[in-house]
């Protein structure tokens, strides 16, 4: 059962908990690797993950990647002052980072920034927005609209008011 | 068994699908050195405009970068002869106000420059490059002959990350032409053996 499942201790000791995610996926992780998200770092406080954690808008998919997240980071948390636990290195952190979210669809991306805010990750949040940010980067509002797929609601008097009033910026 | 609550649709839309304050979250993350696109992400759509122009997100935007950028730098180059007029290079497209005709630039801080210039007398000029305004400030009138000054913020509890417009303070620094001049770093006041003078203006 989930409870007992959710009590079990790893061979390091640290205590394990389950995430099930909106379609009923499981994910047993340690608490430290858990408690990187604000949220459930606060119910593990509160003991009250003893039953799992039920994340209803989060889909298994998403939370695969948020739990991938974790573990890799979990070393610089966990065992800060224990460098033969810290399993990954400063380098490989980046690379893994870079790949999460370069290869992403908006759709999951967007998905995985609403999943770090909602779970309280505030690097994994900095890391998804930057990429959404860098993605603006030297682009037109044209372009833009066409990478976010948005719509353009300005009549076209409003728009070309704006683009008078401020021409520097949209010199290409 | 119930089912579970279903997932909020997610779409291609970045604005459909995010809710404003991560919108924020993201134009938050736009680089204040190239200025132009914080302008041209507020052309996308109306909701975007509006984020950007909220007061409340412009100070976290500067807050969030915590220096302002880079617009230009002042120079002048070191001729023997004739010196040429200094100039102002600009760094990114933001037009600046035109440049006040200067001698030399002594000091940038807190979104001005404080310029030394000369037509028929010496006086400074406190130069707002952003919203080009100008104030002319005397001279202390004192023979100088090695100086430098200052310009700063006046505002109390100011964060310096937005300072235009308000009340400042020019700082003016020389020694007495025919005296030592070197000052003495431990004694910035004036004294007998190093007249240092020290003119603050409000």
């Amino acid at each position: 059962m989930a409870a007992a499942a959710a009590e079990a201790t790893t061979d390091g000791g640290g205590k394990m908990i389950i995430l099930i995610s909106a379609d009923g996926k499981r994910f047993e992780v340690t608490e430290a690797v858990a408690s990187q998200s604000q949220l459930i770092s606060n119910m593990i406080e509160d003991d009250c993950t003893e039953n799992g954690v039920r994340l209803p808008n989060v889909d298994g998919d998403i939370l695969t990647m948020v739990v991938d997240y974790c573990n890799m980071h979990a070393g610089d948390a966990a065992a800060a002052g224990d460098t033969m636990k810290a399993s990954s290195t400063e380098e490989e952190l980046k690379k893994f980072d870079a790949e999460l979210v370069q290869a992403l669809e908006n759709p999951v991306l967007f998905k995985l920034i609403l999943a770090a805010n909602f779970l309280n990750i505030k690097s994994l949040l900095d890391m998804t927005c930057q990429r959404v940010a860098d993605m603006m980067s030297g682009k037109t509002p044209e372009q833009m609209r066409e990478t976010f797929s948005i719509e353009n609601d300005f009549t076209p008097e409003e728009e070309a008011a704006i683009r008078q009033e401020n021409a520097w910026a949209f010199d290409d | 068994m119930a089912l579970p609550p279903p997932t909020p649709e997610v779409m291609d839309d970045l604005t459909a699908s995010l809710a404003p304050e991560l919108l924020s979250e993201i134009l938050l993350r736009l680089p204040p050195d190239e200025p132009e696109q914080l302008f041209r992400a507020a052309l996308v759509c109306k909701e975007w405009l509006r984020a950007i122009c909220d007061p409340g997100f412009l100070r976290r935007y500067r807050a969030f970068h915590r220096s302002p950028p880079l617009l230009g730098l002042l120079y002048s180059r070191q001729v023997l002869q004739g010196a040429p007029a200094p100039h102002l290079a600009r760094t990114t497209a933001v037009p600046l106000s035109p440049d006040p005709t200067f001698r030399r630039a002594l000091d940038c801080r807190h979104g001005r420059a404080l310029l030394h210039a000369s037509d028929d007398d010496w006086y400074l000029i406190v130069w707002d490059p952003v919203t080009g305004e100008q104030h002319r400030v005397p001279e202390p009138g004192i023979p100088w002959l090695i100086y430098s000054g200052a310009v700063f913020c006046a505002v109390s509890g100011c964060d310096h990350l937005d300072c235009h417009g308000g009340p400042f303070r020019v700082v003016f620094v020389a020694t007495d032409d025919g005296a030592d001049p070197t000052p003495t770093p431990t004694k910035p006041m004036d004294t007998p053996e190093h007249p240092l003078r020290f003119f603050h203006y409000e």
